[in-house]
């Protein structure tokens, strides 16, 4: 299940997500990972940042009047 | 030796070297999910040991004060050789379906996620993760 965040995690989880995507987008621009370690990497990128995703939407669904700029 | 919990039930800022034997005694007990998780880590330990995994890092509310941790976040460094004839993480993750696995990209990566991932909670208070020692 997951947590509903507060306003205060909400916008800890916000900075994490870009943070996570920022080092997600360096990682992608580097020819020195092999292949198989980067295809595993980004997987498990990709699987923290749906984490936050699904956290910030339940918060934002549950203030209506709140509007995201991530 | 690991240190005690911080007033929030978090441990100490930075990575704390643990073997197998003192984490099950600090953290595999008092509540279901606990002894699920210290056993599914037991196995993964070992796996991780036959596929040439370098460096094991743990997060998560497992190593906190709560006693009903959700899951236990598993950050892995895998090592030039890895998997070494086994499957990847990747594939053998479902075995384990209270760990959530993350596979670095390299040691930078590996410190990045340890530090500033999950080197605050979810307030941003400074917290702790857990070294396991292969």
């Amino acid at each position: 299940m997951t947590e509903l965040l507060n306003s205060d995690e909400y916008e800890q989880t916000r900075i994490k997500l870009a943070r996570l995507e920022q080092r997600l987008a360096e990682l992608e621009h580097r020819t020195d990972l092999p292949a198989d370690r980067m295809a595993e990497t980004r997987q498990s990128y990709h699987r923290v940042m749906q984490q936050y995703l699904r956290e910030l939407k339940l918060y934002e669904a549950s203030h209506p009047l709140h509007t995201s700029s991530t | 030796m690991l240190p005690p919990f911080d007033v929030y039930g978090n441990l100490p800022a930075g990575i704390h070297a643990c073997a197998i034997d003192e984490r099950a005694e600090r953290f595999g007990h008092g509540s279901p999910e606990r002894i699920v998780e210290i056993a599914e880590l037991i196995e993964f330990i070992n796996w991780a040991k036959l596929a040439g995994v370098e460096r094991v890092i743990i997060n998560g509310s497992f190593v906190t004060a709560r006693p009903d941790p959700n899951d236990v976040d598993v950050i892995m460094l895998p090592g030039n050789d890895y998997p070494r004839g086994s499957s990847p993480a990747t594939d053998e993750e479902y075995i384990w379906p209270f760990l959530q696995i993350i596979v670095a990209a390299d040691e930078a990566d590996l410190l990045a996620w340890s530090h500033e991932d999950f080197g605050t909670d979810r307030r941003g208070r400074n917290k702790g993760v857990v070294e396991m020692l292969l």
